[in-house]
């Protein structure tokens, strides 16, 4: 007798009543219902789900096309969105070499003989991310730069065997202390705030450096910081880190090393970040991202470094270049539940895709896209001085940074109304207090001194209103 | 010379003054009190080629048969264990640059650590009895 679909209680769930009965009775259950007994009643559905009439592809199609028409884009507006993602052009050629089917996957190949274009190109991404930071050593992606935060976190741990504080400036962005303190919770690692300077918006100095304490293994400041503030006067800290041998972590707008001092040649031992802002994709929802995840090299230090390396080797028929996964002995797969890390997977398509991005832009493209914006912030700012509204902190800045706008809570909703009637996303509203919201600012290459100047009417005729 | 057993033509088990472990691993008393450790013949062959050795730290202590670093051969990792109570007074340092070394000379240049007991050796056993865990293991 053939299999028939009839024998199947769904046509793609292929559990026969029969093969459910059997499961039940292995599992001692009296019924499925009882798979889910921990979870509370209150919290569960009851009553039958609101699932639409079976439709036809077309008519499937025409209804979710209608739905994505209610999208709207940073092509038709004007977006001063920043906090770790930026508004990039993503070049034709990109794209084209990015879907190209030896390359278009998710995953990072194991078998190197068969996939030495996708290593290759990957090779290439920790390399570009190593002279973009100054940096010896990358791994090739974290999902993104909060699980990079994580895992520079516990590395730092790992490194120093002995003490379990971590030390982070409040400057931080909310979403990736957030993650850190998810991430280390399992870890016994403390966390500490060392808070900033009210007036620069800076990292405190005295108190980072009191804070420096018996037992702490690593300490993790943002650069520009979420305020975009840069954190120009850091080498003292930097300097009492290293004689007290804690681990120095920094975040970088990786869009921003193209005229503001990479990590590596200040003292930074791990740098993170995320490549969403070097081109590794669109602005979709907030992503994909890719973090960033590189350091100095130490022999030592490498072994406890998470996440995917590719290296470069010959084949066994010297003198041929070969690229495979490297130091995979850190990993999951081989090394269970001592690994270095429990994420044992990257954004690998993200990074080939920033690959190109780089290699597209070159070191001059990278120097006048950051110079784009960081003229593009500055003009902005002298144009809403003008109208009278300040920034919050009186410091130098890249292309991020904070306006004293005031919006009453209960106006934040309207105020967002009413710029996007202008066809602007005005901001990330920050609250410094329970009563007011400011608004972080960025402003990407792809601006125009008219979007600019739009920006500045657009509050002009708020305050009018 | 130390007299040997060697099983399979390949494992090779040093005899007296060595001392065993359960675990694989091989410890030699020194003058001054403290034993050298290190793994044994039959580990560092079946392990193969050696590309790092991570240490406790110096003045650590270990109950016996707690884990007090791991050795990376090329596709797999092991733990290597405490063999008695007792105190890291010395790593090998030389295994940092080279891990490689354990694999060609587990009983001489391939030392690990220095130890030192910290509640008796007891918990040894002798080339003997270590070759018959060996020749079990072989035939499972």
């Amino acid at each position: 007798m053939g299999v028939f679909l009839s024998n199947f209680s769904h046509p793609y769930i292929a559990n026969s009543e029969q093969d459910k009965e059997e499961m039940l009775t292995e599992l001692g259950l009296n019924s499925i219902d009882e798979l889910y007994s921990d979870i509370p009643e209150n919290i569960r559905f009851k009553g039958e789900l609101k699932v639409p009439h079976f439709q036809s592809e077309f008519e499937v199609k025409e209804h979710i096309e209608k739905l994505l028409s209610k999208n709207i884009s940073t092509r038709e507006y004007r977006s001063f969105l920043g906090g770790g993602v930026l508004d990039v052009y993503i070049p034709a050629a990109q794209d084209e070499l990015l879907r190209r089917t030896e390359f278009y996957s998710a995953y990072t190949p194991y078998q190197p003989e068969t996939s030495q274009g996708t290593l290759h190109t990957l090779f290439e991404y920790q390399s570009m991310i190593c002279e973009l930071l100054a940096m010896d050593t990358a791994n090739c992606t974290m999902y993104d730069w909060a699980t990079g935060l994580g895992e520079a976190a516990l590395m730092t741990a790992r490194i120093k065997k002995k003490g379990n504080k971590f030390l982070y400036t409040a400057a931080t962005a909310p979403n990736r202390k957030e993650v850190l303190k998810n991430y280390v919770s399992g870890a016994k690692l403390e966390l500490i705030e060392i808070p900033y300077d009210k007036e620069t918006g800076k990292m405190d100095k005295e108190k980072a450096i009191e804070l420096m304490s018996e037992g702490v293994v690593g300490i993790y400041f943002e650069n520009p910081n979420y305020f975009g503030v840069v954190e120009d006067e850091i080498e003292e800290v930097i300097k009492v880190a290293k004689e007290r041998k804690i681990v120095v972590v920094a975040g970088v707008d990786t869009s921003s090393l193209g005229i503001i001092e990479a990590p590596g040649n200040y003292g930074v031992d791990i740098a993170i970040g995320d490549a969403q802002p070097i081109g590794a994709g669109p602005l979709n929802f907030g992503g994909p991202l890719a973090g960033v995840f590189a350091m100095k090299f130490d022999k030592k230090w490498t072994r406890q470094m998470p996440g995917r390396i590719v290296g470069i080797t010959l084949t066994p028929k010297k003198g041929k270049w070969a690229f495979t996964n490297t130091l995979q002995t850190r990993e999951q797969h081989i090394k269970r539940f001592r690994a270095t890390s429990n994420i044992c997977t990257n954004e690998a398509l993200m990074a080939m895709s920033t690959a190109f991005h780089l290699a597209l832009l070159g070191p001059q493209g990278i120097k006048e896209t950051g110079e784009s914006m960081y003229y593009n912030a500055h003009y902005l700012k002298e144009e809403l001085e003008k109208i009278g509204v300040k920034t919050v902190f009186n410091s130098e800045f890249f292309n991020t940074f904070l306006i004293d706008l005031k919006i009453p809570k209960d106006k934040k909703e309207e105020f967002t109304k009413f710029m996007l009637e202008r066809k602007i996303f005005a901001g990330i509203p920050f609250s410094f207090d329970v009563e007011n919201y400011d608004y972080l600012i960025t402003t990407s290459y792809l601006l125009k001194k008219k979007d600019l100047d739009d920006y500045v009417k657009a509050i002009v005729e708020w305050r009018n209103e | 010379m130390t007299e040997e057993i060697v099983i399979k033509d390949k494992y090779v088990i040093k005899k007296e003054p060595f001392k065993y472990t359960k675990t694989h691993e091989w410890v030699l008393k020194q003058e001054d009190g403290t034993w050298l450790y290190g793994i044994t013949g039959y580990a560092a062959t079946e392990l193969g080629e050696l590309a790092f050795v991570e240490f406790p730290e110096v003045g650590d202590t270990f109950e016996a048969e707690e884990s007090m670093g791991v050795i990376e051969a090329l596709k797999t990792v092991s733990d290597y264990y405490a063999p008695f109570d007792c105190e890291v007074v010395e790593i090998h340092e030389e295994l940092e640059d080279d891990a490689n070394i354990i694999h060609e000379d587990c009983y001489g240049e391939g030392w690990i650590l220095k130890v030192k007991p910290t509640n008796g050796t007891d918990t040894l056993i002798t080339a003997e009895e270590y070759a018959e865990i060996v020749k079990k293991e072989i035939e499972h």
